[in-house]
């Protein structure tokens, strides 16, 4: 089974739906106390590791070049701490898991997390737009992030014979390519849209900045006094490693080999069921321990987030197990492979689409 | 054009470790935590609480929400404090009814376990001086508004024309008994009566029977003219009202009444929506989705994927019971992330838009 593999459609694709509507109903009516204490010791971790990642780059701050490995540590501990903060908890606080709590630290439209996207906009660029449409070309802008051509279906342009770099920048400054991805800064670009209207929309963003940048280049470094420069470069590049791993987990959810697209003439009649299969077919894991599973905030499952975005992503590599045997019982492809292997796939679509190239097929439905 | 600052981004490591050294603090309002806990009756308990801030004025008869955790999930539940103001500890007096989620939270609480707590809020009270009896009529955990205000009248020493009735069904469920003998003893105006529903009276100071037009006359005070708070469940509350109002000078009623308990018998086709933020009511059909009847109102409330996926319609269900339209579960507790879009009515409901 690939990406050729016939889409279902009428009664078997219902049939498949309703097995994963049960999957979802036995896991919500299941959640209780395994939750609510994982979803602390997350929070913990995330505070901890802050703070002795911090800690340990004041202590090599003086002599960095002789306490270079402590100052490699505090590095490490921080980008730990951010990768923590940004994929376990705040992307899946954002989504609302942890909802049912009615614990406010830990409500999805409240929750503040240490990234520059603004979470009013995240909801709208990723748990609205990305996951309502998933994988459909012209609606999830997720595709390639209006910057790179990731799937023959879309335009080639002379453009993009500069992609690989263009990824290449993008995995460096990934933060802010996530945060200003709601502003679509295409459209200004192109004179599409005023510049003016751009400093309005811009706002939120514009108002968490100083915050946001100031926090890990001026607050914290100067705190080290003299010193501030080995601070500086730790947190710098902490928010690098951050950026590169993300960039390679998010990449691998949707830009596999066996990844595919949809138009949006396909989803305009789609049921519950044909939405699920969608996720299925536009998604796809990582395999890997349950360090890789902590660590990419469980989107290594990344086909059980998106069925489920909404329950406690900790139940995902339980609930892989039963989407496994559902999608192999009804004939759907499940996409999942190694980090090296899905990332290998990633980095050839990059190459190969940077150049002309076309469907080699069209998935049909069976 | 005015350009402020986003909240700092500091404010969850803040939370957090502040919490950490002072685990009383809370930025979501106070805490109290339990100093000491004594058996008030078979089925109650009375629990000295000791907040973190000191709570805001009170007066005898107000109420407190707590707020707890049970099986990850945060609950509220409200009760009459029974001890008098000014002091820093307050007492509640709680019935543990079985399977109830509070029970369930008592009996697994260690010592020092800490509760969220609201500040005192609503309560009955006597407002006629000039009424010649004073009549508090409890039934079951209703006693706790009574006690509060038999307590405040002994400390004043005005318990001259003050009547209690209080119904319970067996003997072994009723609290304060002792305490209230003890003042019957001291104050000989007091008057006291317990009414048994399921038990035979024995005692001076026992009757049987439920509050009706017959036990009337074996209330501990004459009703005509006198000014009656009663405290109780909802059908209890609803009987005084229908026996005393017109012969007393002043009736005021109290009921605590689960959600669940509330809701019409038969489905019914339209409920009350509250709006709790812009004060609005409206009439709203049940079974369709909750942000389609606003629309349908006219309004246009924030909203994504109409799906249950985004939550972005999210807002707070301060009362009421919903339904999650997805599997048809039923939500009777309050909740601070209610999706409107595959959410329904079940009965009336108030909602923070």
């Amino acid at each position: 089974m690939n990406a050729a593999t016939p889409l279902l459609t009428g009664e078997r694709l219902e049939a498949f739906g309703a097995e994963l509507d049960a999957l979802r109903e036995r896991h919500v009516r299941d959640l209780g106390a395994a939750d609510a204490r994982y979803i602390r010791r997350v929070r913990h971790a995330v505070r901890w590791t802050e703070v002795i990642g911090r800690l340990a780059l004041y202590a090599a701050a003086p002599w960095p070049w002789l306490l270079w490995p402590l100052w490699a540590f505090g590095v490490l501990a921080l980008a730990v701490s951010k990768i923590l903060d940004n994929m376990e908890l705040g992307h899946n606080v954002i989504h609302g898991q942890y909802d049912w709590m009615n614990d406010p630290s830990l409500q999805g439209d409240r929750f503040q997390w240490d990234h520059l996207c603004p979470a009013e906009w995240w909801r709208i660029t990723h748990n609205h737009s990305h996951h309502q449409w998933t994988n459909v070309r012209g609606k999830d802008d997720d595709i390639g992030y209006g910057l790179l051509r990731i799937f023959p279906e879309q335009r080639w342009t002379p453009f993009a014979l500069g992609q690989p770099l263009y990824a290449a920048l993008l995995a460096v400054f990934y933060q802010t390519g996530i945060a200003v991805q709601h502003l679509k800064l295409g459209k200004y670009l192109k004179g599409q849209r005023p510049w003016r209207e751009f400093w309005m929309e811009a706002r939120p963003l514009l108002r968490k900045l100083p915050w946001q940048g100031g926090k890990d280049y001026l607050f914290f470094p100067l705190l080290a006094g003299p010193f501030f420069l080995p601070v500086l470069l730790g947190n710098a590049a902490a928010n690098l490693l951050r950026n590169l791993w993300t960039f390679v987990v998010i990449f691998c959810g949707h830009f596999t080999r066996d990844a595919i697209t949809f138009t949006p003439a396909q989803v305009r009649e789609e049921t519950r069921a044909g939405w699920y299969q969608r996720q299925v077919r536009g998604s796809s894991n990582i395999a890997g321990g349950r360090l890789m599973h902590l660590m990419t905030g469980n989107l290594s499952h990344q086909i059980e987030h998106h069925l489920f975005p909404d329950l406690p992503a900790r139940r995902y590599a339980a609930i892989a197990t039963e989407v496994r045997a559902i999608c192999a019982k009804h004939g759907v492809p499940y996409n999942t492979g190694s980090l090296p292997k899905q990332f290998g796939e990633v980095v050839w679509r990059i190459l190969r689409h940077a150049f002309p190239s076309r469907p080699r097929w069209v998935p049909k439905p069976a | 054009m005015s350009f402020a600052l986003a909240p700092p981004p500091f404010r969850p490591a803040w939370d957090y470790w502040r919490g950490l050294l002072q685990p009383g603090w809370s930025p979501y309002g106070n805490t109290a935590r339990i100093v000491r806990r004594a058996a008030a009756a078979a089925d109650s308990e009375t629990l000295m609480l000791r907040p973190f801030r000191r709570l805001a004025e009170w007066q005898p008869g107000q109420h407190l929400t707590v707020g707890f955790e049970l099986d990850g999930r945060r609950f509220q539940r409200s009760f009459t404090l029974t001890s008098l103001p000014g002091e820093r500890d307050f007492a509640l007096t709680v019935r543990r009814r079985a399977g109830g989620r509070f029970a369930d939270w008592l009996a697994q609480a260690g010592a020092g376990a800490r509760l969220q707590i609201s500040d005192p809020w609503g309560g009955l009270a006597f407002e006629l001086p000039q009424a010649p009896r004073r009549l508090l009529l409890a039934a079951g955990s209703g006693i706790t508004a009574a006690m509060a205000q038999v307590r405040a009248a002994a400390a004043r020493g005005q318990l001259a024309g003050l009547g209690l009735a209080y119904w319970v069904r067996e003997r072994a469920q009723a609290c304060f008994i002792e305490e209230l003998h003890a003042l019957q003893a001291r104050f000989p105006e007091f008057r006291f009566r317990l009414f048994l529903t399921g038990d035979t009276p024995v005692a001076g100071h026992e009757a049987d029977g439920r509050l009706d037009a017959g036990t009337l006359a074996a209330l501990p005070a004459d009703p005509a003219g006198a000014e009656v708070l009663a405290c109780g469940p909802q059908g209890f509350v609803a009987r005084v009202e229908a026996l005393l109002r017109g012969a007393a000078a002043r009736v005021a009623t109290e009921s605590f009444t689960p959600p669940l308990l509330r809701l019409p018998e038969s489905p019914v086709a339209s409920v009350a929506l509250t709006l709790a933020r812009s004060g609005r009511t409206l009439s709203i059909p049940t079974g369709t989705p909750l942000l389609a009847a606003l629309e349908a109102a006219g309004l246009n409330p924030e909203h994504g994927c109409r799906a249950g996926l985004c939550g972005r319609c999210v807002c707070a269900k301060p009362e009421g019971v919903h339904v999650d339209l997805r599997d048809g579960s039923i939500h009777p507790e309050p909740s601070r992330a209610l999706k409107l879009c595959v959410s329904a009515a079940r009965g009336d409901l108030a909602i923070d838009l």
